[in-house]
């Protein structure tokens, strides 16, 4: 895995493409599917997880073989190996941290990732960089189609797809999109958006999903019920109060541009400045300043500078990927100083 | 006194205090800017005045409702609004959550009792009676995992997909709550979808027909009464 973090850059959707790249980093689509007769995670014992784990094998033995995907037992990796893969979203925390056979299995280009033995039996997700659910879900909808083909999923008439927790009962899916909000931060105008967006229940959480707080302007908003809705009704959900969030940011930032163009420079000049030249970071240091630079990025003020350089400082200033690259543990004063080596040795390569 | 625990609390100058409400600065970075801290933050920020952070307020803020600032310290943002009603008289204070807390307003327990439920006392609010690890009678237990109904309520969490058969009786409350239906509307397995597209015409069609008999569209009515026998009479 170490050697994997040299790549020029990793993971589809950290490449900076893609619509609306600007404002939306990825667009994310995830299933949730369970065997029948074997228990959930809760009362699952290794037998159990040991079962899934070679069903699940073989079923994606049967998939397309241009899919090439790498599998991986959680349990052969060690604890960076496992953060990394929590980094780059590949993983669960809680298949992460987890005991027992864990399967995870993703392609090259990282934009499809199959989890084994996590909450529910099997959990299935594409990312696609920049705003691009509907082509994430056709994705997935083949994808889920061939797993059909080979696994029996549990399924009620009723209750649709079942499922270790009940927010997650019907249609086991979870859209999300990660978005970048400075200029809705910067102004105030945030918690307007969140207020909006709960009352047509959508979640607003934070980088790594539930149960993790917003960082750095950035935000994911998810649907929240899977029950009772089609799938397409809750892509539609979803992309029917997305352009109203990403217009409001683009007539901020504009207003910012217009109204205050001399403050916004020197915020982001400051957040460039300090990337360059610290020798310390810490992890939400680095977060804060990584987000004007991004804004800087979008708004054309920082020269040759692109989205793709900068979500691989994102990346790469990471604690997982940070000790992956040393090959070793560190502390977290060791971690601030390589974490502001990396970040200005990336803004260097122009 | 809507959210008060010691009412008359608030210091006596707080009352007399000039009631100037001023916009917020927009910028994050420069939350509960006043007159007072706008010198201390000049170095940074580049303004020049409070004018001046107003302006660049009032160009962002074009149609956006102000955020206001406490009425006592003119400095954090309002998180309480308390309504004192005395001898009659309704009176109503914007207030932050420090000088609520300094005039006797605790907020917290009042937080407390609006905060979010968590899961695990989501599921303990709905039948806190009916249910209990005391009695095995009223505790459904799954005959494939094991899982007892009262654990599930008390983790969150099922045991098996089977929990689903053994708790259906309770579960279509709780589903309401979380997804506002307890109906399955999206796709099937290959091996159910004929099973289900069915149901989706028949759910469609039962809503055509109220729609007509409310509209007195008998004829069309009597079509849709058909369609749906015809539905029906191959499940």
């Amino acid at each position: 895995m170490s050697s994997e973090s040299a790549k020029p850059f990793v993971g589809e959707w950290l490449a900076g493409e893609g619509k609306d790249s600007d404002l939306v980093i990825s667009s994310r689509v995830r299933l949730a599917r369970n065997l029948p007769s074997i228990p959930f995670s809760t009362l699952a014992d290794d037998s159990h997880r040991k079962q899934v784990a070679d069903l699940i094998g073989s079923a994606l033995e049967g998939l397309r073989p241009d899919l090439k995907l790498n599998s991986k037992n959680l349990d052969d990796l060690d604890s960076i190996d496992r953060q990394v893969l929590v980094e780059r979203h590949l993983v669960s925390r809680e298949l992460a941290l987890g005991s027992g056979p864990r399967i995870v299995s993703f392609d090259d280009s990282e934009a499809i990732s199959l989890m084994g033995n996590e909450e529910d039996h099997l959990r299935i997700q594409v990312v696609k960089s920049g705003y691009c659910l509907d082509e994430a879900w056709q994705q997935m909808d083949q994808l889920e189609r061939s797993l059909d083909g080979q696994l029996h999923f549990a399924f009620d008439q009723q209750y649709g797809y079942l499922t270790a927790c009940p927010t997650n009962t019907g249609t086991g899916l979870r859209v999300s999109v990660m978005l970048h909000l400075p200029a809705l931060v910067i102004t105030g105008q945030i918690e307007e958006v969140t207020r909006a967006a709960t009352k047509i229940h959508l979640a607003v959480r934070g980088l790594f999903g539930e149960g993790t707080e917003a960082q750095g302007d950035f935000f994911q908003i998810s649907n929240q019920r899977t029950l009772g809705l089609s799938e397409e009704e809750i892509l539609s959900d979803i992309a029917s109060v997305l352009p109203k969030i990403l217009s409001y940011e683009r007539k901020l930032r504009e207003e910012l541009l217009e109204s205050k163009r001399e403050w916004i420079e020197d915020r982001i000049g400051r957040s460039f400045g300090i990337l360059s030249h610290a020798k310390l970071i810490t992890s939400q240091e680095g977060l804060e300043h990584l987000s004007l630079v991004r804004l800087g990025v979008c708004m054309g003020l920082l020269g040759n500078l692109t989205l793709e350089q900068v979500n691989r400082m994102f990346l790469f200033s990471q604690p997982g990927h940070l000790q992956a690259n040393e090959g070793r543990k560190m502390s977290s004063d060791e971690r601030d100083n390589k974490r502001a080596e990396v970040l200005a040795r990336i803004l260097q390569e122009n | 006194m809507a959210l008060t625990e010691g009412r008359g609390g608030l210091p006596r100058n707080y009352l007399e205090n000039d009631l100037k409400r001023t916009i917020r600065a927009p910028f994050g970075r420069f939350r509960g800017v006043s007159a007072r801290n706008v010198e201390a933050e000049r170095s940074d920020c580049r303004y020049q005045s409070i004018e001046e952070v107003q302006e660049v307020a009032s160009v962002l803020r074009k149609g956006i409702k102000p955020i206001m600032l406490c009425e006592k310290c003119q400095q954090n943002e309002v998180a309480v609004h308390l309504t004192d009603i005395a001898a009659g008289i309704k009176k109503k204070y914007q207030l932050c959550k420090e000088c609520a807390a300094a005039g006797g307003v605790s907020i917290h327990a009042q937080l407390k009792k609006h905060k979010k439920f968590t899961l695990t006392e989501f599921y303990g609010s709905s039948h806190p009676e009916s249910r209990g690890d005391q009695d095995p009678t009223a505790d459904p237990t799954c005959s494939e995992c094991g899982m007892r109904y009262s654990l599930f309520r008390k983790e969150g969490k099922f045991g098996c997909s089977h929990d689903y058969q053994e708790f259906r009786s309770d579960l279509d409350d709780l589903l309401e709550k979380f997804h506002a239906s307890s109906q399955h509307r999206g796709r099937a397995p290959g091996r159910f979808r004929q099973q289900v597209s069915r149901q989706v015409q028949l759910d469609q069609l039962r809503d055509e027909l109220t729609q007509a008999v409310t509209n007195e569209q008998f004829e069309e009515a009597a079509k849709i009464r058909d369609q749906m026998r015809l539905l029906e009479s191959h499940s």
